[in-house]
């Protein structure tokens, strides 16, 4: 796997480079944004790691062209970029997203959800499947839309399984009846959040009570 | 001053034409008089045509009677006046039963005798009549240049009174120029002077903010730079104690970078709303409190805290849903972090509480919470920047929200409640 590391500042980009070479990466890396259009326009790369705040040309002129002559891994697919930038404010975050940048980072970062991501980037351009999300002897897999307990195959209502999907991919977190109805139904219905219990409830008929937790009057847990 | 001018010609030209015209008068009577004598002497009358004759007018204020040598009235203005007796007439006056007289009596070389007797108080008449044809007009100018003046001065300050008024209303963070268009000459130094103020003093705060801005960001890049080496480090290859040492480290990292955000926080919360409102709209409350009491929840329970909401109002509010999340969360953090083993958050239709079972907060730290790096007596530099309340503060008086405190020493506990705005319409500030 082949990273464009775009990064002016010597120290964090050591850093970085050092850690994905250990996770196996092979890394290139440029202080500029000349110098990363060269290396793009010369080779092919799995993921771009990008600094906004850039010398000369800055990021988003960068991410811009990038998106614009339509860059591309070996495999003929576009090539991912995760941004990593020390602004925070939304308009920032909103037109790296808009101009086509798969993720973003603030800075100071983890270096380990740097990693995690940066798999995640790469595995999803290459088109393999989303991971089975797994709890016990449950298994739920996004990609073929099945749902295995010991493994026999669980028959649950469509919106129901959006439910536990977005729970399971939640793990730890509570969730709050709102944004599942905003799940369900998207923001224009006004949804009504007691249709969530609904679904709630056709899970808990068939995979037991105690995986997901009420938080009453707030939401849903499935705990770790 | 023109005005008072103008007021003083007109009363001066009213007096000179009053005072001609009684004048006028009296000397007509006095010409019809003498001119009536002269024709009756010798036994003619005045042909009416010839005068504009007012019977009346010409006994005004004089008596003239002629008579001949033998002693014959030849003429005789009051014919209903008495004659005069000798010694009257000698002495010059004499009375009546309407009036005084000054008498003269002459005698002609022929013997006539002649007698013009004048109203004692007809000088003082003609006088009166003068000085009364005066006192109207004077009056009059002496009213308008008491009035003028204060109608003058009233109408000119008003553009003042304006100003201060609109001076009044504004927030502090309310510096857009003011309105000029209508303003008189003499007010536009000022109002362009004030204007020149706002302005710098706007440049002033942008400069601020961009520097808070720029500084919390130039720190977050050393930061990084730290954080990321030392996670560059393969933790595997260190002994125990280098382990504890580099996760202090990354600790202390961490508890720099979020200085730095809360920083920037806090600079953003200050922030004007520039030009009026801020981009306020209709927001769920209800929807936006579940949601920041779920994402707090399992933090609240890994410290061993229970939350319960109770949320009775679905009706929206008008602010910035973000400014009440940020809100939310500092409270509910900091009733975690402080308060007791229950947390309750209770929404209604005026305010939202955040209330806990803690050692409450002693009355003299009262006001100083929600100062910026203030922390209580049993909190360290460990648990937060000092900066929460602070931030939450101005987070809510630029959705026009008020955030207050109650709290009772001896474990009673603290609560916060965050006040919405009254009324359909927020302030912009």
């Amino acid at each position: 796997m082949r990273v464009l590391l775009v990064e002016d500042d010597a120290l964090i980009a050591d850093a970085i480079e050092v850690t994905l070479r250990r996770e196996g990466f092979h890394v290139d890396w440029v202080a500029d944004g000349l110098s990363a259009e060269e290396a793009l326009a010369s080779s092919a790369f799995d993921l771009v790691l990008l600094d906004l705040g850039l010398p000369g040309q800055d990021g988003i002129t960068l991410l811009r062209w990038l998106r614009g002559q339509g860059g591309h891994n070996a495999q003929g697919k576009q090539i991912p970029v995760i941004i990593l930038t020390a602004r925070e404010a939304v308009e920032n975050r909103i037109e790296g997203l808009d101009l086509g940048a798969d993720d973003y980072m603030v800075k100071p970062f983890d270096m380990q959800e740097l990693m995690a991501r940066a798999r995640a980037m790469i595995r999803r351009a290459n088109g393999r499947a989303v991971p089975a999300l797994e709890i016990g002897d449950i298994i739920l897999d996004p990609a073929a839309r099945t749902l295995r307990k010991d493994n026999t195959l669980i028959d649950l209502p469509p919106l129901a399984f959006q439910v536990l999907q977005v729970l399971l991919e939640r793990r730890g977190r509570v969730v709050s009846k709102d944004d599942l109805a905003q799940v369900l139904y998207g923001w224009d219905d006004g949804a009504e959040s007691n249709t969530v219990e609904v679904y709630i409830s056709q899970i808990r008929r068939r995979l037991g009570t105690d995986l997901i937790r009420t938080i009453r009057g707030i939401g849903y847990v499935i705990d770790q | 001053m023109p005005l008072v001018l103008m007021i003083w010609i007109a009363a001066s030209i009213a007096i000179v034409i009053n005072a001609r015209l009684e004048l006028n008068a009296s000397f007509d009577a006095q010409a019809q008089l003498m001119a009536t004598a002269l024709a009756r002497v010798d036994n003619e009358s005045i042909a009416l045509r010839s005068l504009d004759w007012d019977p009346d007018h010409y006994r005004d204020g004089y008596l003239l009677r002629v008579t001949d040598a033998n002693g014959t009235v030849l003429f005789d203005s009051h014919p209903d006046t008495r004659p005069f007796s000798e010694e009257e007439r000698l002495e010059g006056n004499a009375g009546t039963d309407d009036a005084g007289w000054q008498i003269s009596h002459f005698w002609t070389s022929g013997g006539r005798g002649i007698l013009i007797a004048r109203h004692e108080n007809s000088a003082d008449d003609l006088l009166g009549a003068i000085a009364l044809a005066a006192i109207l007009p004077l009056g009059f100018v002496f009213a308008a240049s008491v009035i003028a003046p204060l109608v003058v001065v009233r109408s000119g300050l008003r553009p003042l009174t304006r100003l201060s008024r609109d001076l009044r209303q504004r927030a502090p963070t309310q510096l857009q120029p003011l309105e000029d268009a209508e303003a008189p000459d003499e007010l536009r130094p000022i109002l362009t002077s004030l204007n020149n103020l706002f302005q710098s003093i706007e440049a002033f705060l942008s400069r601020e903010r961009q520097f808070v801005d720029d500084a919390a960001h130039e720190l977050r890049t050393p930061l990084t730079a730290i954080k990321a080496q030392c996670q560059a480090i393969d933790a595997t290859q260190l002994d125990p104690n280098s382990k504890r040492r580099f996760e202090n480290i990354l600790t202390g990292v961490d508890r720099a970078a979020n200085l730095a955000n809360r920083l920037l926080d806090q600079a953003r919360a200050e922030q004007p709303q520039l030009g009026g409102a801020p981009d306020l709209s209709r927001c769920d409350v209800d929807v936006v409190l579940r949601r920041t009491v779920a994402d707090l929840y399992p933090l609240a329970e890994a410290r061993g805290r229970h939350i319960t909401l109770s949320a009775d109002n679905t009706v929206p509010v008008i602010c910035r849903a973000e400014d009440v999340a940020d809100i939310l969360r500092n409270l509910i953090e900091n009733a975690v972090k402080y308060g007791g083993s229950d947390i309750r958050v209770a929404l209604t239709a005026e305010r939202i509480t955040v209330s806990d079972n803690g050692p409450g907060i002693p009355v003299e730290a009262q006001e100083k919470v929600f100062e910026r790096f203030y922390r209580g007596a049993e909190t360290s530099a460990e648990d937060g920047t000092g900066l929460g309340l602070s931030i939450a503060a101005a987070l809510a008086r630029r959705n026009g929200m008020q955030l207050t405190l109650t709290s009772m020493e001896g474990g009673t506990g603290t609560q916060f409640s965050l006040y919405f705005p009254k009324g359909p319409d927020v302030a912009g500030v």
